[in-house]
């Protein structure tokens, strides 16, 4: 059967079109009609456990769930009649006998959860089977979400997305009938999984308040709060998200299901790094008086600045930037370049090779879906790439995609490979078992990071690609390059100057002026400003001037400190991996004094 | 020069060098280590082991490339898989239709007092468990109890501590 073949089919009287290949619940869909669900989920396989979406047939005594019934040409269907909202009533019925659902002290209740909203959908006001009151344990013990099984239906949303979207499945369930249970690797939490990586898609998955995020919990109903859709900022994949605000704070933050790579889904970092903060806050502008940081207003600090920069040569001043900052930011920092002696963003050890104008990619969400092989070779997407672990997972788990690991640390990538090596050898057995190993792969995918950009990386990719000439069929491999700064790419293109070793850069000449613009960057430059050096350079500097979000140790040696706007609060662009140019958009008001990178940059060399 | 190195086809066995691991990796050669021989692997793994402890459960899913929770999913479904340690011997209390009518209940609980176990538990010389079934298909003898092969029939609670006493010391 075509599968663009057309079939015209009766839903409640109404001619539908839809489809080959198509379920009754999407041909529904597609024609605005409603049909009750509580298990199915767009972009999972369906599961046809729940029974709320069981529609009628006509010639069929039985009645099917909608979600796993392919749709067939001249079909006549009910989706709604006295037997069937009797039927769903009844299931529903069910669902709240078998366990506590206690709507008062579950942050889903009115308006968020799935099955209380299907019980008003179905008038149920009373239950007429007895309670059972199973005692069931609760787990707290993650850092970001938890799981109370008294709210639990069993729809397997949080399994299939675990399974078939972050691709490590943790979640399953145990046991068989009324004791079945969801759970966690082999009866452990949340907290001592092994294999759980935070991303926070069950929770995203959950219909009901079984699994729940703490931070967002009692915040505020999600379906009373604003949204905006902006770009992570925690990495140069550049997922889309979708802010949930209510009264200027972030309640909850959702991937954007219109990003194109993303769809949705997101690793830890951006789903709960970005907003569950534990950091504190600037607020106002800070001068260093008699050895101790007082506040004081933009224009003292920004005078004192200037009176210094007067004092000092423009050849012993210098800039250095955090790759998290915008376009815009990069570019007020060129423009005033003039005025500095070197104006630089700090990278990752071999960083610079990677984002020293790349190629833009096109086409990268295709290559991820279809890849049969993946090869990785010094990246960590794991740690530095949430979101292209989980393609590689998928791939691997789902289409059986071959996978070989190259000099990247270990991560729970290893578990899936083929072949896993962290130093790579150059002996002929060695490349003959990766050949072996791509020997029928079709469509490869070479994901290469910072530590490809070694002379042993680089040595090392020679020998891949000589591996693919050689081979007989199959597509030579797709080159996909994952920097790890945020905007490292955006801000070199901007003209500042790669610095991959900070402590020599800054060695390499007398510098008396220093202008650190941090943002909201979480490393805060600690990875370079050793404690050595910090004593050596706070003694040698006429003024330190710490641009930033949050307070850390560079702010606290700062002679002048500026507050600066976090991600939420930005308005600008980044440049992803692909050299596409994401929009950042402010999703809640400015805190305090703050202001935006690129505005202080201009009001300090204005 | 290579500090880790993962392939596949690698046999690589338990670390801690017990013999029964190697006849469980027999098994996962025998099925070519396919995922969809889980069930096959674990009745392997009950019968080597006498049960399944998390360090075996763990080497399966590692072998079969299964992630855990499937494993353990598949074995709590199953009331033929165990994840304590059984006795030598299994006592099954039939408590199907012929049995249950004719008082299996009251000889359950007997066994049980007799015993010093629950249900499900083994005793402390790990001799015996106790567990009941829904038909072990001696209605004509019922109320009846297995022991292996041996069916034990027309049972009565006052009959169970003699019971106990003669029959059982049969089996050490």
């Amino acid at each position: 059967m075509n599968a663009t073949q057309t079939i015209t089919l009766t839903i409640n009287g109404k001619v539908c079109e839809g489809r080959a290949g198509q379920t009754i619940l999407e041909v529904a869909t597609a024609n605005d009609i409603y049909i009750p669900t509580l298990c199915w989920m767009k972009d999972r396989s369906p599961w046809g456990g729940c029974r709320m979406c069981i529609v009628e047939v006509a010639g069929s005594p039985k009645v099917v769930p909608a979600c796993a019934t392919p749709a067939v040409a001249g079909s006549q269907i009910t989706t709604n009649s006295p037997r069937l909202h009797n039927l769903r009533r009844m299931t529903l019925e069910l669902l709240f006998s078998e366990r506590n659902h206690i709507c008062p002290i579950c942050p889903m209740n009115k308006g968020d959860c799935g099955l209380q909203h299907q019980a008003y959908l179905h008038g149920v006001d009373s239950i007429r089977f007895p309670y059972l009151y199973p005692a069931l344990p609760m787990d707290v013990s993650g850092r970001y979400f938890g799981l109370d099984h008294n709210r639990c239906i069993l729809c397997t949303r949080c399994v299939r997305t675990c399974d078939e979207i972050e691709g490590v499945h943790t979640l399953d369930i145990a046991n068989r009938g009324e004791r079945n249970l969801i759970v966690v690797d082999m009866h452990a939490t949340f907290g001592t999984s092994e294999t759980c990586t935070s991303c926070g898609a069950c929770v995203a998955a959950c219909p009901t308040g079984a699994l729940f995020d703490k931070a967002q919990t009692y915040r505020g109903k999600l379906h009373t709060c604003t949204v905006v859709k902006t770009t992570c900022p925690e990495c140069p994949v550049g997922c889309g998200l979708a802010v949930y605000t209510r009264e200027n704070r972030i309640v909850e933050v959702f991937g954007d299901p219109e990003s194109p790579l993303c769809a949705g889904h997101l690793c830890r970092k951006g789903r709960y790094e970005t907003w569950a903060e534990p950091r504190r806050r600037i607020t106002q502008p800070m001068l260093r008086h008699n050895g101790e940081l007082k506040p004081v207003s933009w224009d003292e600090a920004l005078a004192h600045i200037r009176r210094v920069r007067d004092a000092t040569p423009v050849w012993e001043s210098v800039l250095l930037a955090s790759p998290r900052l915008t376009n815009e930011a990069g570019q007020a920092i060129h423009r005033v370049a003039d005025k500095l002696d070197r104006v630089g963003v700090w990278l990752a050890p071999n960083e610079g090779a990677l984002v020293e104008a790349p190629e833009p990619l096109a086409d990268v969400r295709r290559q991820l879906t279809e890849a049969d092989a993946f090869i990785l070779l010094g990246v960590q997407p794991s740690r530095d790439h949430g979101l292209i672990a989980s393609y590689v997972r998928r791939g691997v788990r789902q289409r059986q995609a071959r996978l070989i690991i190259l000099n990247c640390r270990r991560s729970d990538l290893d578990r899936y490979a083929d072949i896993a090596v962290r130093e790579v050898s150059l002996e002929r057995a060695f490349w003959a078992q990766v050949a072996e190993v791509l020997r029928d792969v079709q469509r490869p995918v070479l994901l290469y990071g910072t530590e490809a950009m070694t002379p042993i990386g680089v040595a090392v990719l020679e020998r891949l690609l000589a591996v693919f000439e050689q081979k007989a069929s199959g597509e030579a491999p797709a080159l996909i390059g994952l920097p790890i700064g945020t905007n490292s790419i955006g801000l070199v293109a901007a003209g500042l100057e790669a610095v991959e070793d900070v402590g020599s850069w800054l060695d390499a000449k007398p510098v008396r002026y220093l202008h650190l613009v941090l943002g909201d960057d979480h490393t805060l430059g600690e990875r370079w400003f050793e404690e050595k050096y910090r004593a050596l350079m706070l003694e040698t500097l006429d003024l330190l001037v710490v641009q930033a979000s949050y307070e850390s140790p560079l702010t606290a040696h700062a002679h002048v400190v500026l507050p600066a706007c976090t991600w939420a609060e930005k308005t600008g662009t980044v440049t992803n991996f692909e050299g596409r140019t994401l929009p950042l958009k402010p999703v809640i008001p400015v805190r305090g004094q703050a202001r935006d990178d690129a505005a202080i940059v201009e009001a300090v060399y204005a | 020069m290579m500090e880790l190195q993962t392939i596949r086809s690698v046999v690589t066995s338990h670390p801690s060098g017990d013999a029964r691991f190697a006849s469980l990796d027999d098994t996962i050669a025998h099925y070519k280590a396919e995922p969809t021989a889980l069930i096959q692997v674990l009745h392997a793994a009950q019968q080597l082991f006498g049960y399944l402890s998390p360090d075996v459960l763990r080497y399966i899913a590692g072998k079969l490339k299964l992630p855990l929770a499937q494993v353990y999913g598949v074995v709590t479904f199953y009331h033929l898989f165990t994840l304590v340690p059984r006795g030598k011997y299994q006592i099954m209390v039939c408590r199907g239709t012929a049995c249950h009518v004719r008082g299996a209940q009251l000889i359950l609980e007997r066994l049980s007092q007799q015993l010093g176990i629950k249900e499900g538990e083994t005793t402390k010389d790990n001799l015996f468990s106790l567990h009941s079934a829904r038909c072990i298909g001696a209605c004509a003898m019922a109320p009846a109890i297995a022991i292996g092969d041996d069916v034990y029939g027309k049972l009565t609670p006052d009959k169970v501590p003699k019971f106990c006493q003669k029959d059982l010391k049969k089996y050490t």
